[in-house]
């Protein structure tokens, strides 16, 4: 083939058109990696702008993000120099006013606003990406733009779908990693809260086990000796203390369970009842064992009904408690005594014994699971360590308040302050 | 009733709760409008809003419950003949077939013949 | 029996499109070119300029402010769309002499520009960034039936009775008695006037949008709405029954179960009405 000095004009205008889109695309190319190793927000918006800016004649821009609460469109860093901002502001407000922000806002293609003196041209272009709008771009036009407008919509979309994706996964990455962060925080309370319940559990097996045993080698013993000849009333006698040891290996099963149903938090319905019927019915029940230890149970209540707020079951769980207490660690020929007192809108119950009371050093556990003082039960009984814990945390569900306190005179007195009904 | 976005003034009731196009709540229900609020509205484009005890705006399409029961009875006669050859599966083609029974009870659509 | 090809290719009554449409494409595809151009060629054509100035100020953009100048209309529309709307406007002009006794055509362009109307809303509530094909793809849908008025008016005359008689579907009826349906035959017509691939499918798949895999989304698009406004009778496309919906599984999100559907016909209802007569009639 020859060499023609001269080409087809046809063929110069095409290569003229291809030698402008390789520049075009390598100019983007170049964007696209310098958002890329963009560090946060403010760089890729600085990115944006300079790049826009060797392409399309905009004399002033600046991007516009919703603001955390309240959701209003607000110029962000990096800012143009404060008189070009307050003209940049002032021709975004006036395109809120129109309505033409919204509509740009809403379709997916720039828009064009003309200041109402004729002044200025403003374009606005979403920045959107993944069905998210983001932000809003808004730049100023230099004059002489009409020519050039079908060009600069095109790049001025393609930079902003651009910088719209590297700004949401920032944003999206900096969301993961706070979500993450109270993730392991949320687990970390969790599991601390899961050891302390295990290891509560764990105690609590130990002791049981160990409470348990005894009076299973107790039985165990009886049952022995029971099968040996024998008189019928020492058979009787042998038959009454494994039937007492039961009873304690019972109670320890009973607090067990009642412990499990607390940690489990079923509450109990709130009602309306009368306080004196439940002291007296734990009075009764407590006779005997009170006559047994040789102890004067004494009731001391003001006249009348005494309507309370408040859960049955709880209060009584509660007062039993309490009085059982009394009973075992009192010695014999003293006095344990229940007394109710108003308090303003509350009942007062106390449950007083004359018994050893509490060592000053072991009382501000003494409402601890598992707190097991030095005192000894004075028959025999067995303690859990778990009693006081589980009233405490009755009384916690019923809003009521309990205590003990421990007289100059000796013996202790554990209280339990719950609401009393209005007509009371 | 939706009154358009030109037509709130500050003191208005807004009802429902509006949103913006990302499904973020710009104004939540029972908020009474104030000036920046109608501002906030523009920004996100938000064409129309309910607003209580104000006079209706846009049409809406009148209840069927309004027309006597025998024009109803027509008109789903005509469209059921119409759109015979239309399996009635999805719920979106019952909406249409619903709309459709209520235009033609109402004598045809808003566009005039 | 031809196939729907060979009746395109031999139709003698088959408009063309206007010459400035093809110009208006080339000059559009020149990057080089300035929107000055743009404007010149189409103020060649005063009504086809006005017609796009007060579509340009219509609800169907819904911009707030007013638009002045063919140049802010053009900056508005943007060029690619640009092309596609005066594409609209030339292919309504060109259909004005179809035989009236077969169908009204002013009622026929009613339904044609409802359906485009529709499409374009459903195309933008997807967010798609050029909802105007949608809006050339839902005008044109029905084509292939004027087509049929046009050069086949015995058959079409024939295939009326018998849907009114036997209560059928005419694409079912226009299958036995031509061999094709008008749905193919548009399609013909969109490859003849070198149209858009998009658009073929968009014309071609409108009954059957699952046979259209590759575009499936712009042909359900166009199917649906032409569900809906046939269901709710805008205007009449000389078909007496409603096309079945054809839902496909992994698509049915984006039905409207909801009152979106009611939004949408109430916009369509103002929408038409304003650019009805922008599109059709000759004196502004």
């Amino acid at each position: 083939m020859t060499n023609q000095p001269t080409t087809s004009p046809h063929a110069d205008a095409h290569a003229g058109v291809y030698e402008k889109l390789i520049v075009s695309f390598m100019a983007l190319e170049n964007f696209l990696a310098e958002v890329h190793a963009s560090a946060g927000r403010e760089q890729t918006i600085a990115l944006t702008l300079s790049h826009l800016r060797t392409l399309i004649p905009i004399e002033t821009g600046g991007f516009y993000f919703p603001q955390e609460q309240e959701l209003g469109f607000v110029l962000r860093p990096p800012l143009p120099p404060p008189p070009e901002a307050a003209r940049l502001n002032a021709l975004v407000d006036q395109a809120i006013e129109s309505g033409v922000f919204g509509w740009a806002l809403k379709h997916t293609r720039p828009a064009a606003f003309k200041s109402p003196d004729g002044s200025a041209t403003l374009i606005l272009a979403g920045l959107r990406t993944r069905g998210r709008l983001l932000g809003m771009f808004a730049g100023i036009l230099g004059a002489q733009s009409a020519s050039a407008w079908e060009v600069a919509n095109t790049i001025l979309a393609t930079h902003l779908a651009c910088a719209a994706d590297a700004i949401l996964t920032e944003e999206l990455t900096t969301e993961l990693q706070e979500h993450n962060r109270k993730l392991d925080a949320l687990v970390q309370q969790r599991t601390r809260q899961l050891e302390e319940m295990l290891e509560q559990r764990e105690r609590f097996m130990r002791i049981a086990a160990h409470d348990l045993r005894n009076p299973l080698a107790v039985i165990s013993g009886y049952a022995e000796v029971g099968m040996l000849p024998g008189t019928a009333e020492e058979a009787q006698g042998y038959f009454r203390s494994i039937s007492t040891t039961c009873r304690n290996m019972r109670d320890i099963i009973e607090d067990f369970l009642a412990l499990r149903v607390l940690q489990r938090g079923q509450e109990g319905a709130s009602e309306i009842f009368d306080l004196r019927q439940v002291i007296s019915q734990i009075a009764e029940q407590s006779a005997y064992a009170a006559r047994t230890k040789g102890v004067d149970l004494v009731q001391q209540l003001p006249d009348g009904p005494l309507p309370t707020v408040g859960n049955v079951a709880h209060t009584h769980q509660i007062l039993t408690n309490y009085v059982s207490n009394a009973l075992k660690y009192s010695p014999p020929k003293t006095q344990t005594r229940i007394a109710v007192q108003r308090r303003e809108n509350r009942w007062r119950v106390e449950v007083q014994d004359q018994g050893p009371g509490i060592a000053p050093a072991e009382r501000k556990d003494l409402f601890v699971p598992f707190a097991k003082t030095s005192n000894r039960p004075t028959g025999g009984e067995v303690s859990t360590g778990l009693g006081l814990s589980i009233v405490k945390a009755l009384a916690q569900r019923l809003q009521a308040e309990v205590g003990a306190e421990f007289p100059e005179s000796g013996g202790s007195v554990f209280w339990l302050e719950l609401g009393a009904h209005k007509a009371g | 009733m939706k009154l358009s976005i030109d037509k709130l003034k500050p003191g208005m009731r807004v009802i429902s709760e509006v949103a913006n196009l990302n499904h973020a709540v710009l104004l939540p229900a029972d908020t009474i409008l104030l000036a920046q609020h109608l501002r906030l509205l523009k920004m996100w484009g938000i064409d129309a809003v309910e607003v209580a005890e104000a006079p209706s705006e846009l049409e809406s399409p009148r209840a069927a419950e309004d027309l006597p029961g025998e024009l109803v009875r027509q008109a789903e006669a005509i469209v059921s003949r119409r759109m015979k050859h239309v399996p009635l599966a999805h719920p979106a083609v019952t909406l249409v077939r619903d709309l459709a029974i209520r235009r033609a009870a109402h004598g045809g659509g808003a566009i005039p013949a | 029996m031809i196939d729907a090809r060979t009746f395109a290719q031999r139709a003698g009554d088959l408009p063309s499109l206007p010459a400035l449409y093809y110009e208006l494409v080339e000059v559009i595809g020149d990057p080089d070119s300035p929107v000055e151009t743009i404007s010149n060629l189409l103020q060649q054509d005063q009504s086809l300029a006005l017609r796009l100035l007060r579509l340009a100020n219509s609800g169907f953009y819904g911009f707030p402010s007013d638009i002045g100048t063919l140049d802010e209309a053009v900056q508005l529309i943007g060029l690619r769309e640009l092309q596609d709307l005066v594409l609209a406007t030339s292919v309504i002009k060109s259909f004005e002499k179809v035989p009236g006794h077969l169908v009204d055509v002013g009622s026929f362009w009613r339904h044609s520009i409802a359906c485009g109307l529709a499409s374009a809303m459903l195309a933008e509530q997807r967010h798609d960034p050029v909802p105007e094909r949608f809006f050339v793809g839902g005008l044109l849908h029905d084509i292939g039936r004027l087509i049929l008025f046009l050069n086949a008016p015995e058959e079409s005359r024939l295939i009326l009775d018998r849907c009114e008689k036997e209560e059928r579907l005419a694409q079912d009826v226009e299958v036995e008695v031509l061999g094709f349906d008008h749905a193919m035959l548009g399609a013909e017509l969109i490859d003849l006037w070198k149209l858009p691939q998009s658009l073929r499918e968009m014309v071609g798949s409108h009954h059957d949008p699952s046979a259209s895999p590759v575009v499936f989304l712009d042909a359900f698009v166009v199917h649906y709405a032409d569900f809906i406004v046939s269901a709710l009778e805008y205007g009449k496309s000389g078909e007496v029954f409603v096309s079945p919906l054809v839902v496909p599984s992994n698509r049915a999100r984006w039905l409207m179960e909801d009152d979106r559907i009611e939004a949408l016909v109430t916009e369509l209802d103002h929408t038409c009405e304003e650019v009805f007569p922008i599109l059709t009639r000759e004196r502004s």
